[in-house]
């Protein structure tokens, strides 16, 4: 436990700089002498806690975070900006397919900035099959979007008030799993002419884990379904 | 096949990328006493172990919430009172960085869920991450 209470980044700062750590955990650095912060550590470059996640292949000060909604994107605290696109590749996300990403509401660039906002990326949608043809979606790019939707919180009162064509009540937890597959049909159904929140809606019921966690739920009480993204349009 | 040809009008969903999140800004050293974002111990959310021994067919004692698919972790999202995990320690908002020398960081719920169920004696890391825990709250879908 030595080395936990002495974190390694602790260690090598800079005789004017000192650390604070939020209320929710996150932490940042702060230089005396020129009355500033940041989250990048100033020995290493990097940032120690920030909620977001650092992978192998990104650059010094670079991290991984995610949309609201679920999509990838990148975050340069070198230049304190977000975008979607790999400082590397140079290429938005594979990951991102599901989503069209808009930068118009980035950060701005300071002066002199040389680099572009991400082009808007259109990909066309994957097929949706009739019911017969369901079975084979877990082979194509729906497994993909599976990552993003997942399935609902099951362990509070669900509260489908939003979503008309949902009965209020349900009596039991079996009946639940009947319903959920019902509420699926009726999404399904009414696709063609449901406003774009409903269309959302209903793509956040299709993906298999949602049938998984159910069963999951059934089982073992203690467990809660994994948290869904929400597919939200914004309006400008 | 109409039922098909009206999903070609289907829109993907457009997201906008979120504002970069700076830190807190510089205050001077007497203030920070009573700032909420400068006046908290590192200590609080270092990583710590927790060791649970789960008879057969007992309850874990604590209920759980996240996964891949939530792309933010594995989040004890309630702890039984009075319950083995709760004289452990173990609290709402702690993130589960692995089981068992089991990585849970990247880990599918349902695989997470099936590790904790069939393990009799539990060697879990844990840190309290309530920034993450909230932001992933925020994100379920009821």
């Amino acid at each position: 436990m030595a080395a936990d209470l002495n974190p390694d980044w602790l260690a090598c700062l800079p005789s004017s700089w000192s650390y604070g750590v939020t209320r929710d955990g996150r932490v940042f650095f702060i230089n005396e002498e020129a009355k500033s912060t940041a989250w990048l550590h100033p020995g290493t470059g990097e940032a120690v806690v920030t909620g977001h996640r650092k992978t192998p292949d990104l650059p010094t000060g670079w991290e991984e975070g995610y949309t609201f909604e679920g999509a990838r994107c990148f975050i340069n605290h070198n230049e304190r900006k977000v975008t979607c696109k790999h400082p590397v590749s140079g290429q938005p996300s594979q990951d991102n397919c599901i989503f069209v990403v808009n930068e118009q509401e980035a950060d701005h660039s300071g002066p002199g900035d040389g680099s572009h906002p991400c082009p808007t990326k259109t990909t066309k949608p994957a097929a949706k099959a009739p019911a017969t043809e369901k079975k084979e979606r877990p082979t194509s790019t729906m497994s993909e979007a599976s990552n993003y939707t997942g399935g609902s919180n099951y362990t509070g009162g669900s509260d489908y008030a939003a979503h008309p064509g949902s009965p209020a009540a349900r009596p039991s937890r079996s009946s639940k799993k009947v319903h959920n597959f019902g509420k699926r049909s009726n999404s399904i159904k009414r696709n063609p002419n449901a406003p774009v929140v409903r269309s959302n809606w209903l793509y956040k019921q299709v993906p298999s884990p949602d049938r998984e966690v159910v069963m999951v739920m059934l089982i073992l009480r203690s467990s809660d379904g994994p948290a869904g993204s929400r597919c939200t349009l914004s309006e400008k | 096949m109409e039922q098909k040809n009206s999903y070609d009008d289907y829109q993907l969903p457009v997201v906008f990328l979120p504002s970069y999140e700076n830190p807190p800004a510089w205050i001077a050293p007497q203030d920070r006493v009573h700032h909420p974002d400068y006046n908290n111990e590192l200590s609080q959310f270092l990583p710590r172990t927790i060791v649970l021994k789960k008879p057969p067919g007992a309850q874990l004692g604590f209920n759980i919430r996240g996964g891949k698919a939530s792309q933010l972790g594995i989040f004890i999202s309630k702890v039984v009172p009075d319950s083995d995990a709760h004289r452990a320690g173990l609290q709402e908002g702690d993130q589960v960085l692995s089981v068992n020398d089991v990585d849970f960081q990247d880990i599918e719920h349902s695989r997470a869920v099936e590790i904790l169920k069939t393990a009799r004696e539990i060697l879990m890391r844990v840190r309290f991450f309530p920034y993450n825990y909230q932001r992933q709250k925020e994100r379920t879908v009821h």
